[in-house]
C-alpha cells in the first residue's frame, strides 16, 4: 500500500493570489520535508492564501499537524490564509484532540473556502 | 566473340566505373561509414580472383570465350581497383568507429573470402593452370581476410590502394601478369603483417607500462590511501581521475567515464554519483552533459553488459549512440561493471582511439581489474566511514537511550488507593513520549503524560526539558493545581520549541483523602476510564490547546475532576499505541484500545498493561511501530 504523501498545486479560479493545494495519501514525517518546501516556495512566490484540500487526506500525524499548524500561522503573520477544506473525520479528531480546532480555519468545501477569503 | 557477350562486358564496365561515384562523394563530404573498405574490398576482391582464373583456364571458343581475352579485362579490373581506393578513402573522412553488425559483416564476409578462395584453390585441377600462378592468390587471399578483419590504419589504405592497381596493371602487360600478380600479393600481405605486428606492439608496450609495479602500486596507494578528512568530497574525484586517466594510458583510450551507481555508494561520495564523471582525452574530470542522456546512456550501458561479469565491448543505436557520439565521440565503448552481492555499484567505460576498432581481450582485463580496484576500494572506504559514524552515532544514542530511561520512574510510588503500571515503548533508541509519576506530600500523586511531535533524538531531547521544568516546578510549588503546572511549563517550554514542534501534555494528581482524580489537558489524547458504577468504559475528552499551538498570552488552563470508585481503571495512551497498523494498513484505533482494556478489566494494572500490549502485538504482526507507544493503567482500591 502506498501510504506517501501527494501535493498536488492547482489554480484558484478567479484569485491570482490563491492557490488550491491538493493533499492526497497520509501526511507523516516522512512528507514533511517536501511538504516545507513545496507549500514555502508557493508562499515566498508571492501566493498570499492557500487552500488545503483535505478530502483524500486519510491520516495525519502530530509531525505533519505541526507543519500544517506552522504553515497556518506563518500565512496570517503575512497577511493571508491557510485554509483546510473538506477534512475527514479522523484527521478532524486529532485536530480536536489537540485543540487546534479554533487555530485552524475548516471548511465544508473548497468553493465555501474561496468565498470566505478578504 | 560475339556482339552480345561484348554488350554484357561494357555495361558490367560501365556500372563497375560508375558505382564508386557516390562513394566518393559521401566519403569527401564526411559521410562515409568505415565499414565501406573492407566490405567493398571483399567483393572486389572476389571478383578479381574469379575473373583471373576465369581468364586461365576459361573456354576460347563459345558464348563464354571473352573471359580469355585478358586484354579486354584490364579495364574492367582497373575500375575495381578504383573502388577499393576510394573506399580505402573513405575511411580518412567518415566518421571513425563502426557499428558492431559492420563489424560482425566484415568479419564473415573476410572469413567466407578466404575459405572460398582456398576451396577454388583446391578444387581447380593443377594439371590446366600452373600452381604458380596459384599461390599468389592463394596468399592474397589470406592476407587480405587478415587485414580486413583487424583494425586498419591509414598507411594501410595506401598500401591496399597500391595493391590493387598493381593487380589491374598486371592486365595491361599480360606477359607479366604473374609477377604484378605477386607484387600485389606480396603488398596486400606486408600490410596485413605490418599492420598486426603494429598492433601487437602497441599492446606489449602499453601492457608493460600498465604492469609496472611502481605504476600499480602508485594507482593502489592513490586509490586505497585513507581519507585525509572524511568531509572532503572533492578526493574521490581525484581518485577516479587518477584511476581513469591510468586505464586510458594502459588501453590507448581517448576518453573514459565512471559511473557510480547513487544507491550503493554513500551519501558523500553520491553527491558526485548522481551526476557522472567524464574524462575525454585531455581533459580534466567533469560532469557529463546532464541528465536524461547521461541517465539514458548509463542504463543503456548497463543493460547491454547485464548478462556479462567481464568487461566487454559494446555499441548501443540510437538516442544513446547519438549520445556518446558527441561526449566520446565513439559509438561503442568497452564497459567495465562492478557488483557487489549482485547489485551493481558502478562502472568504468572506455572509448577507443579514433583509429582504433577494438579493444583487445588484454584491454578489457586491464580495464576491469582496474573499475573492480577502485571502485571497491570507494566503496570499502565509504562503508568503512560510515561504520565508524554509525558506531560513534549508535553509541552516542546508546548513551542517550540510557539516559532517556534512567528519567522515567525506576518503580511506581507507593500510594494509598491507587495501584498503577507505566511503560514507554520508543520506537527508535530516543523517543518524544513522557509520562511521570511524582508522590507529593499529603500522600498525593501527580501522573503526567506527553507526547512530543516527531520522534528520536529531537523530541527525545525535548521530552527531557520537559521533564526537567516539570520536576523543578513541582519542587518548588508542590501544592500547585495541574492546571497551574500545566501554564508554568507551557511558559518555560514553548519559547524553547521550534516553529513544527509542539506537544500535548496531561496531568494528573489523585488525592487519596477524596479519592479524586483532578486534571489538566493540553490537547492529549483521551482519558479512557472503566467505572464500575455503571460498568461502562467512558471515553473522556481531555480538553486543551497541545503546548507549542499558542505562542504567546498563554491562558489559565481549565481543570476537571474525576471521583474514582474502587475497583475502577484509568487508561492513559499516546496516539502511538491507537496509530499502530496491522499488515493491511488498518490502524488498530481507540476501538481498538478500548476493547482490548474491556477485554482484560479484571486483572490488576501490571497485568492488564501486558495483556493491552500482547493484543496490540498480535494485531501489528510484524508492521513496525509507527510512533513511540506509551500506557499508563490506574486502579483505585
Amino acid at each position: 500500500m502506498n501510504h506517501a504523501l501527494e501535493l498536488k498545486v492547482l489554480p484558484a479560479p478567479g484569485r491570482a493570489d490563491a492557490r488550491i493545494v491538493k493533499l492526497t495519501g497520509e501526511f507523516d514525517a516522512s512528507a514533511v520535508e517536501r511538504a516545507l518546501e513545496e507549500i514555502t516556495t508557493l508562499m515566498d512566490a508571492g501566493v498570499r492564501h492557500l487552500v488545503a484540500d483535505c478530502e483524500d487526506l486519510r491520516y495525519v500525524n502530530s509531525t505533519g499537524l505541526g507543519v500544517v499548524l506552522h504553515f497556518s500561522r506563518v500565512a496570517r503573520e503575512r497577511g493571508g490564509s491557510f485554509l483546510l477544506c473538506k477534512v475527514s473525520e479522523p484527521v478532524y479528531e486529532i485536530i480536536e484532540i489537540i485543540g487546534a480546532t479554533a487555530l485552524l480555519e475548516l471548511h465544508e468545501s473548497v468553493d465555501a473556502a474561496l468565498a470566505s477569503l478578504p | 566473340m560475339n556482339q552480345a557477350t561484348f554488350d554484357l562486358l561494357d555495361t558490367a564496365n560501365l556500372i563497375l566505373w560508375l558505382l564508386p561515384l557516390p562513394f566518393l562523394g559521401l566519403a569527401l563530404t564526411g559521410r562515409g561509414r568505415a565499414w565501406w573498405p573492407g566490405w567493398i574490398q571483399v567483393g572486389t576482391l572476389i571478383g578479381l580472383a574469379a575473373l583471373e582464373i576465369a581468364s586461365q583456364v576459361g573456354p576460347t571458343t563459345g558464348p563464354f570465350s571473352w573471359v580469355a581475352a585478358r586484354e579486354r579485362l584490364w579495364n574492367f579490373l582497373g575500375g575495381a581497383g578504383l573502388m577499393i581506393a576510394i573506399a580505402e578513402g573513405s575511411a580518412w573522412f567518415g566518421p571513425r568507429g563502426t557499428s558492431r553488425r559492420a563489424v560482425q559483416m566484415r568479419r564473415f564476409l573476410s572469413t567466407g573470402f578466404a575459405v572460398a578462395g582456398l576451396a577454388a584453390a583446391v578444387l581447380w585441377s593443377p594439371a590446366r593452370i600452373g600452381a604458380a600462378s596459384l599461390l599468389p592468390w592463394i596468399a592474397l587471399v589470406l592476407f587480405e581476410g587478415l587485414a580486413v578483419a583487424t583494425a586498419p590504419v591509414v598507411w594501410v589504405g595506401v598500401l591496399r590502394a597500391i595493391a590493387a592497381f598493381s593487380l589491374g596493371a598486371s592486365l595491361l602487360f599480360p606477359q607479366w601478369w604473374i609477377a604484378f600478380t605477386c607484387l600485389g600479393a606480396i603488398l596486400a600481405a606486408t600490410q596485413a603483417l605490418a599492420k598486426i605486428r603494429h598492433d601487437a606492439g602497441v599492446r606489449i608496450a602499453r601492457a608493460r607500462e600498465a604492469l609496472q609495479p611502481k605504476a600499480i602500486q602508485e594507482l593502489l596507494a592513490s586509490t586505497t590511501g585513507p581519507h585525509a578528512s572524511p568531509g572532503d568530497e572533492s578526493l574521490p574525484v581525484e581518485r577516479l581521475e587518477a584511476l581513469l586517466v591510468f586505464a586510458m594510458r594502459s588501453t590507448g583510450s581517448i576518453g573514459g567515464a565512471v559511473f557510480l551507481f547513487q544507491e550503493s555508494i554513500v551519501p558523500e561520495i553520491g553527491t558526485l554519483a548522481r551526476r557522472l564523471a567524464c574524462l575525454v582525452a585531455k581533459g580534466s574530470l567533469k560532469d557529463l552533459p546532464a541528465a536524461p542522456g547521461a541517465d539514458l546512456a548509463a542504463q543503456a550501458l548497463l543493460s547491454l553488459v547485464s548478462g556479462s561479469e567481464h568487461a566487454s565491448e559494446v555499441s548501443p543505436e540510437g538516442a544513446v549512440e547519438s549520445y556518446l557520439l558527441d561526449v566520446f565521440h565513439s559509438p561503442r565503448l568497452a564497459v567495465a561493471v562492478v557488483r557487489s552481492e549482485g547489485r551493481p555499484l558502478g562502472m568504468v567505460v572506455l572509448a577507443p582511439a579514433a583509429d582504433r576498432e577494438h579493444f583487445s581481450p588484454g584491454d578489457l582485463h586491464v580495464l576491469e581489474f582496474l573499475a573492480q580496484q577502485a571502485l571497491s576500494s570507494l566503496r570499502y572506504e565509504a562503508v568503512f566511514h560510515r561504520l565508524q559514524e554509525d558506531s560513534r552515532l549508535s553509541r552516542e544514542f546508546e548513551i542517550a537511550s540510557r539516559i532517556q530511561k534512567g528519567l522515567l520512574p525506576r518503580s511506581t510510588p507507593q500510594v494509598p488507593g491507587l495501584e498503577m503500571s507505566a511503560r514507554v515503548l520508543p520506537a527508535r533508541e530516543v523517543g518524544g513520549d513522557y509520562y511521570d509519576l511524582l508522590p507529593l506530600p499529603d500522600d498525593r500523586l501527580l501522573a503526567v503524560i506527553g507526547d512530543v511531535s516527531g520522534k528520536g533524538l529531537p523530541a527525545g531531547m525535548i521530552m527531557l526539558i520537559v521533564r526537567t521544568t516539570l520536576h523543578l516546578l513541582v519542587d518548588a510549588e508542590p501544592h500547585a493545581s495541574p492546571a497551574r503546572l500545566v501554564k508554568a511549563l507551557e511558559e518555560r517550554l514553548v519559547p524553547q520549541l521550534d516553529a513544527f514542534t509542539f506537544m500535548t501534555f496531561l496531568a494528573l494528581r489523585w488525592s487519596p483523602r477524596d479519592r479524586l482524580m483532578t486534571w489538566s489537558g493540553a490537547g492529549h489524547e483521551h482519558i479512557l476510564w472503566l467505572s464500575t458504577v455503571d460498568g461502562k468504559l467512558h471515553r473522556i475528552r481531555t480538553g486543551g490547546l497541545a503546548l507549542g499551538l499558542q505562542r504567546e498570552n498563554f491562558a489559565m488552563r481549565e481543570e476537571r475532576r474525576l471521583l474514582l470508585a474502587p475497583g475502577d481503571v484509568v487508561l492513559l495512551y499516546t496516539d502511538g499505541v491507537t496509530d499502530c497498523r496491522d499488515p493491511h494498513g488498518a490502524a488498530w484505533g481507540l476501538d481498538g484500545l478500548e476493547a482490548s482494556l474491556d477485554r482484560h478489566r479484571e486483572l490488576a494494572p501490571d497485568d492488564l498493561l501486558e495483556a493491552v500490549l500482547a493484543d496490540l502485538d498480535r494485531f501489528r504482526g510484524s508492521t513496525p511501530p509507527p510512533d513511540d507507544r506509551t500506557l499508563v493503567v490506574f486502579r483505585a482500591s
